[in-house]
């Protein structure tokens, strides 16, 4: 912290926790979801 | 440094201890192949077959039949043919069976091979009892000699209910090559 | 002081002998000796890393393309045995040195002679198993498990692989017992067990799974040994013996030994989410508990790697049920990491990211060993690129992330230099989304039936492959920024403060940026 953050205060930072876990959150979730719904599609049987 | 409070071993009492722990675990290691070998005899698990001679069985159970099927495999360096001369037999537990095995020496020299068998199910193992076999004894083969080796057998009718095909398979290894080589 | 240690070794591994090079080698300092110890674990990472890339590149698409089958096997092989002896062990064993006696208040490790015995050992047991590669008949190739009567095929490798895996036993075991002696002898006055560091007391734990289950192994390798050259049938079924028991006996040893190369992980992370969370670390004794639980039912679940060999059904579901029960005392950390976050003021600098990266993705790693753990199911995952997928996840995202967090935590404080804070983020972004790019599809690919450790497969697998592949060397790249941030920092950079990071306690951060060369030569107060 000494190295890169001006002390702020704690209310503004824990905003900004809160912002940046809900924003990667939804961002892994949609990558995981994205890469399991193309597996999905790779291994659907194709209809005969 | 030894300003604690607490009372405790001097280092190098401690570091004996900790080698001693060491040589023990190692001893432990080999310790588990006798342990395992009782483990699996008393149990019958891992399709290890007894080694001994069973004696023929006195009751025949007619109400049920079970499918015993038989397998030949060869160990990497054996150059043998080996082959069950029917792949399955349907019996009734307590019922006596023999069937051969036809091996012909491919070699132009004699060889001596042990047959190592195997039962699948693991459970079925220890039900599955020999009066006869060529797993007993080593057998030698003369070069290009070929020979009928028979196995007689029969089905413990304790054998579990749910059980109806099992699985006899034979591995025969060179000796030779096994004692030489690997 | 420590700024012209760290100088040299890095002169002595880029530029061969330079002055002082006797130094190291007869080096008794705790400081010195873990210095050697990370830099040749930055090596053989780099080593093992190399061989991965050979693996990725002809799995990119099926078809024989780059290397034959029978090499591709030897790089799966020394990949694995590489990454686990001498790039994740050496690691923890590097941060133990350098931070237990500047965590307890001791001036140095209890047995310094044989601590430069014990790294010293290494260089030369990976110089014999790497130097297989060269050899007639080629490197070992039987998988790191080396299972006979497959590994009793090996040439002349064999019996320098045997005996390089002894020398890092010996290695392991001097080192662990160098630590037991060490966290329960050296202590400051007032350090009672209770109120050590979580890194010491995942260390003290994982020293006493060390000593008991490495000598295991040797006995495994020795009976191997044995087997081949001196007419025993341990594993010969001719001769009376038992391929399967060697799975027992190297299972026995094999279960621990993932809990030692992620035990000191949890330490890791267990120091580095309360200082960037700026609380205490909740549940503290809850943590100590559950580190001892995991060691305990490492014992009693070696079989679930083995539930294909035809086992009964009691015993598929005794060590299935012991295998699920450890996720209990996982869990409880997991959630206590979580719970020392919640409302805390946080800060999200590199440490604090891969701290976090590892609880996340370490977590998703442990979701799918419980899949594996289900004894009918793993009977169709058995032997695919599930486990696969499964064991990188905690060994990549778990272990190294801590290693790396932990570098990154420590590094301002061994070298009296800050690192480049940009660098190390875009460093862990690249890590992080690689990584996941690398190992997640190969989850599909297991499902879908593709067996491990094969060069070639079919057609229906090239998609993920190529994928993975891509994130294989998007990943491997990525990890150049890492050698590159820390040796630029161990070379100078932005002055860093004694305290470092504004939330860090505990007694290594009493000590000056960098720490003299006795950490504590007058035992320091313990409140």
């Amino acid at each position: 912290m000494m190295t890169m953050n001006p002390v702020q205060e704690d209310s503004v930072r824990k905003q900004r926790t809160r912002r940046m876990a809900i924003g990667l959150g939804v961002l892994a979730i949609a990558f995981y979801i994205g890469f399991i719904l193309m597996s999905v599609f790779v291994y659907s049987n194709p209809t005969p | 440094m030894s300003v604690n409070t607490e009372p405790k071993l001097s280092t190098a009492r401690l570091v004996a201890r900790l080698g001693l722990v060491v040589v023990a675990m190692f001893g432990f290691g080999y310790v588990m192949v006798p342990i395992y070998d009782v483990f699996c005899d008393i149990t019958g698990l891992n399709g290890k077959t007894s080694d001994e001679v069973a004696t023929a069985p006195v009751i025949v159970d007619t109400s049920r039949t079970v499918t015993v099927e038989f397998d030949a495999t060869l160990n990497e360096y054996m150059q043998w043919e080996f082959a069950p001369e029917v792949h399955k037999v349907t019996v009734h537990p307590g019922e006596l069976k023999t069937v051969n095995y036809r091996v012909r020496n491919r070699m132009d020299q004699d060889v001596n091979g042990q047959a190592v068998p195997s039962v699948a199910p693991g459970q079925a193992a220890e039900y599955l009892k020999k009066t006869e076999c060529f797993c007993f004894t080593q057998q030698t083969l003369k070069a290009g000699e070929v020979r009928d080796m028979p196995v007689t057998f029969f089905i413990d009718p304790a054998l579990p209910d749910d059980v109806h095909v099992v699985s006899l398979s034979y591995t025969f290894f060179d000796l030779a090559k096994l004692a030489s080589h690997p | 002081m420590s700024e012209a240690t760290t100088h040299d070794a890095h002169d002595h591994h880029d530029h061969g002998p330079a002055k002082g090079l006797m130094r190291w080698v007869t080096t008794t300092n705790h400081k010195d000796i873990g210095t050697l110890y990370l830099l040749f674990s930055l090596l053989m990472f780099f080593v093992g890393g190399a061989m991965a890339m050979v693996i990725r590149a002809e799995l990119f698409a099926p078809g024989m393309q780059i290397v034959d089958p029978y090499f591709f096997n030897q790089m799966t092989t020394n990949h694995a045995l590489i990454m686990i002896f001498g790039a994740v062990m050496p690691a923890f064993v590097g941060l133990a040195n350098w931070l237990l006696p500047m965590m307890i208040g001791a001036p140095d490790m209890a047995l310094p002679r044989m601590n430069n015995w014990s790294f010293w050992i290494l260089p030369f047991a990976f110089s014999m198993l790497i130097g297989t590669l060269f050899m007639d008949g080629g490197a070992p190739a039987a998988g790191w498990t080396i299972y006979p009567p497959l590994v009793l095929q090996t040439g002349d490798a064999f019996p320098f692989m045997i005996f390089a895996i002894h020398m890092m036993g010996i290695s392991s075991v001097m080192g662990a017992i160098n630590v037991i002696a060490t966290i329960l002898n050296m202590r400051a006055p007032g350090m009672t067990l209770m109120k050590m560091p979580l890194f010491v007391w995942t260390w003290l734990i994982t020293a006493y799974l060390l000593i008991a289950v490495m000598p295991v192994l040797a006995g495994a390798v020795t009976m191997l040994l044995t087997d081949k050259y001196f007419h025993t049938s341990f594993f010969t079924a001719a001769g009376g013996g038992d391929p399967v028991m060697y799975q027992h006996i190297f299972w026995f040893f094999g279960h621990p030994e993932v809990y030692i190369l992620i035990l000191p992980a949890f330490g890791i992370v267990s120091q580095i989410i309360p200082t960037f969370a700026r609380k205490q670390l909740f549940g503290y004794s809850s943590m100590v508990y559950a580190t001892a639980s995991i060691a305990f039912l490492s014992f009693i679940v070696w079989a679930h790697h083995m539930f294909t060999v035809g086992m009964p059904v009691a015993g598929e579901l005794f060590f299935m049920y012991a295998t699920m029960l450890i996720a209990v005392p996982t869990g409880v950390k997991v959630f206590n990491w979580v719970s020392t976050m919640w409302k805390g003021s946080m800060t999200f600098e590199t440490p604090m990211l891969f701290a976090l990266g590892f609880v996340v993705l370490f977590t998703i790693g442990g979701f799918s060993g419980l899949m594996l753990a289900i004894a009918p199911s793993d009977f169709q995952y058995h032997d695919t690129y599930f486990v696969v997928a499964h064991f990188h996840y905690v060994l990549v995202t778990g272990a190294i992330y801590a290693i790396m967090a932990g570098t990154y935590y420590w590094l301002p404080k061994w070298t009296g230099h800050m690192y480049n804070e940009t660098l190390g983020k875009w460093h862990f972004w690249l890590s992080t989304i690689t990584v996941n790019i690398l190992f997640f599809p190969q989850h599909f690919l297991g499902l879908a039936g593709m067996p491990r450790r094969i060069p070639d497969y079919s057609v229906q697998f090239a998609e993920f492959n190529m994928i993975s592949s891509i994130g294989g060397f998007a990943f491997g790249l990525s990890q150049l920024m890492f050698a590159y941030i820390v040796i630029s920092t161990i070379r100078g950079g932005k002055k860093a403060s004694d305290q470092v990071w504004d939330g860090a306690k505990g007694l290594e951060w009493t000590l000056p940026s960098p720490p003299p060369y006795h950490s504590f030569t007058e035992a320091p107060e313990v409140k």
